[in-house]
């Protein structure tokens, strides 16, 4: 989407009819940024107003949660006031003109006001979109859930707010509820394609039971009970890992709530300390049983090893015996052979003495020694068992000292665990002796979303449980399966297609963890590269890399690699949003730049002069097309001076204030900008 | 963002030439119908592959 013109009329603060045409040239080689400046309460929310309201039909903004809907406005009241005069209605209309992929739009919505009884009052009356088809014809779209599907198969409303936003509170995307992180990952998903897989998936997994079912009809024998089974199998799986996603979703959720009742109980002093330190206590305690689970797998992957510390004793007793006869020379046979053979043919022993038949002792003991015969292959056992136990007898000390700091480590964590979840409940119990009674109200429903949280967790090792057992038995009459058709010499064409929707779901399922995990390091990495090059140096020298979570949500991490976010400034929390929305669109775009724009309502104003700097030279290759809603404290003469430079600026426009309080949009030249503009407090 | 269908695409090249020819199909009917139409037109497509694949 590249935003053309918008044209508003009798819309808020904007009366009559007036339009603003938008800088729409190619990033990186046309002019693609316009500049719309406007002191407060000229209308800038105004103009973002209008164009949410007239591609998504929004009444109201994010920003207007506290307001109720009758109260705000959209049709101009002084228009309205002298047009009630003679009985009239006025009708606020906004139109706005894009492109997307070479097609051309234009929607255009309407709202008709009335005075009645000195009640202002409103109601959408008209909405319609037009473009041209393929071949070259006008469609007329005038179904309001048409508009809708086609707009979001633009732009999905519920990414609308990356590219469509309220600079100082885009930052709310490290912010966002898990509610919010939820809706907002299901609308990256469809933005970089992933619902097409995820439909295809849900398309091969009903194909694989619909004809599991046919072939289930069709056979007979052991071979029907056998597939009759599988389906069975297949189908608990199913249910069982969509459980599983609901639980996960739930858990998100759960915490989001948690952590919302916590701040509430945290914004009272009496109990701040408390609340504060229980939240320490928790996230401890989960880091502990984390490593206590680390610690618990690592064992588990000794076990083997470690069993044969078990039979030590008899081992160094084995070992003892066969070291003699190594020492003593009897083992290995050969060696000793090869010995006798010598003092027998010098007739001299090692030590001197003379060994000749007729001397009396010595010749007769080493004869005897000789025919001591040893079986050959008793001997090659015994000396690979003593190479064998001379290699373990070196790894049980590893063994047991791994054991031994091992369960020491993991005792460790126990009573640390044991310790903190003792402290927990003397707090609970403090905070829930408390006599106020809003605070007891919302300690109990947090204590309650916490059992829910524990019952969750609990029915997901059970249900992963019940998953490991279904997938060994499924394993074992998918072999059965095909040894019988094995035995039946052919496999019916029914039997094959079953299989090639299985492999097939298989296969594409194991694509879409691939890509999806991939994307999400793609996000992360160009989320961190772009992040770099816009943070100020104090900014470089704390913040390391953005990490992109499961949920799509964002987490800054400081050069330590540790969890930094909860400690940003609001200013670097808008440059890590803004760094994630442009690695977002490149993602999208399959590493070129997305064709839509970047509509920013004050853009700069919690940015430092660097980070002002940074995003001037930055974004207007990297966005498809840029246009600020700015403030002339936000930008001035210092950030238009490098603006202009970047040769990127083509419109310009001012909000203008009349003597009867509306506004009117007027353009001017670019090069007119420097002269209007103030110097910003930098500069002064 | 055919981009990415290629990508996904290029991830099944190891795989056996039918799975490949389905998975592909599938994406390709996901792109613009719904989950029920491209159910509706793999039941047709895998009959073809199989098929074809008994015939050759």
């Amino acid at each position: 989407m590249i935003l053309k013109q918008i044209t508003v009329e009798n819309f808020r603060q904007f009366r009559g009819r007036q339009s603003l045409v938008f800088a729409a040239g190619e990033p990186g080689k046309g002019k693609n940024v316009t500049v719309i400046l406007g002191e407060n309460g000229r209308g800038k929310t105004g103009l973002f107003r209008a164009l949410m309201f007239c591609l998504y039909g929004d009444c109201s903004l994010a920003q207007d949660e506290d307001t109720r809907r009758e109260d705000l406005r959209l049709v101009n009241t002084p228009t309205l006031v002298e047009a009630s005069e003679a009985g009239n209605p006025v009708y606020a209309t906004v139109q706005v003109e894009f492109t997307h992929h070479g097609v051309h739009y234009d929607v255009e919505r309407r709202v008709k006001g009335v005075l009645h009884n000195g009640d202002h009052l409103e109601q959408v009356d008209k909405a319609e979109l037009r473009y041209q088809d393929k071949n070259g014809n006008t469609k007329l779209v005038d179904s309001p859930s048409e508009i809708e599907r086609t707009l979001n198969g633009i732009l999905d409303r519920r990414v609308r707010e990356y590219f469509l936003f309220d600079g100082e509170k885009i930052e709310h995307l490290t912010r966002s509820s898990a509610a919010q992180r939820i809706e907002v990952a299901r609308g990256i998903r469809c933005l970089l394609d992933i619902d097409d897989l995820e439909k295809a998936l849900a398309a091969l997994k009903r194909l694989r039971g619909f004809l599991g079912e046919e072939l289930s009809k069709v056979s007979t024998g052991e071979y029907a009970q056998v597939v009759t089974r599988l389906n069975e199998l297949q189908r608990e799986l199913d249910a069982r890992t969509a459980r599983l996603e609901e639980i996960d979703k739930e858990l998100l959720l759960a915490g989001g709530e948690k952590k919302k009742l916590d701040d509430a109980l945290a914004a009272n002093e009496g109990i701040a300390t408390q609340v504060a330190e229980r939240k320490r206590l928790e996230d401890a305690r989960e880091e502990w049983k984390t490593q206590a689970n680390e610690l618990l797998v690592q064992m588990r992957d000794r076990v083997g090893p470690s069993a044969v510390l078990l039979a030590s004793n008899l081992v160094e007793r084995v070992y003892g015996t066969v070291e003699d006869k190594r020492q003593s020379g009897e083992i290995p046979t050969a060696l000793r052979k090869d010995l006798i053979e010598r003092i027998l043919s010098d007739e001299k022993c090692i030590c001197g003495r003379p060994v000749t038949p007729g001397v009396p002792g010595a010749f007769e003991a080493i004869l005897e020694w000789k025919n001591k015969a040893v079986d050959e292959h008793i001997e090659n056992a015994a000396m690979d068992l003593w190479r064998l136990l001379s290699g373990l007898l070196g790894r049980f000390d590893d063994i047991r000292v791994f054991l031994e700091t091992t369960i020491q480590r993991y005792g460790n964590l126990r009573n640390s665990m044991e310790t903190a979840t003792k402290s927990i409940e003397s707090i609970n119990e403090q905070i829930g002796g408390s006599e106020r009674g809003d605070l007891l109200d919302l300690e109990k429903t947090r204590q309650l979303t916490e059992s829910r949280m524990i019952e969750r967790k609990a029915e997901r090792l059970k249900i992963e449980d019940e998953i490991a057992d279904r997938e060994v038995e499924r394993s074992q009459r998918s072999n059965r399966r095909e040894q019988l058709e094995r035995v039946e010499g052919q496999k019916s064409e029914l039997a094959e297609r079953v299989e090639l929707a299985l492999r097939t779901h298989e296969a594409l399922d194991n694509v879409k963890s691939e890509f999806t995990s991939e994307v999400k390091t793609r996000l992360s990495d160009n989320a961190s590269e772009i992040f770099s090059r816009l943070l100020d140096d104090e900014g470089r020298s704390m913040l390391r890399r953005i990490v992109v979570e499961n949920d799509y949500s964002l987490q800054v991490l400081d050069p330590w690699d540790k969890p930094f976010l909860a400690n940003i400034s609001a200013g670097q929390r808008q440059v890590a949003s803004i760094s994630f929305i442009l690695a977002l669109a490149r993602a999208a775009a399959g590493g070129q730049v997305l064709e839509m724009p970047l509509f920013m309502d004050t853009p700069f104003g919690k940015l430092s002069w660097q980070h002002r700097e940074n995003l001037i030279s930055q974004i207007p290759g990297a966005a498809a097309q840029w246009i600020l809603l700015a403030t002339d404290t936000e930008l001035g003469r210092r950030e238009a001076s490098l603006l202009s430079r970047g040769g990127a600026w083509g419109k310009f426009a001012v909000l203008e204030s009349q003597p009867d309080g509306s506004t009117t949009m007027r353009e001017y030249k670019v090069s007119e900008a420097l002269a209007l503009l103030k110097n910003t407090e930098e500069d002064a | 963002m055919g981009d990415i269908h290629d990508e996904i695409a290029a991830k099944l090249d190891a795989q056996p030439l039918n799975v490949r020819k389905l998975a592909l199909r599938a994406l390709e009917l996901a792109h613009d119908n719904s989950e029920t139409a491209v159910f509706e037109g793999l039941k047709n497509w895998v009959r073809e592959i199989v098929k074809a694949g008994s015939q050759s």
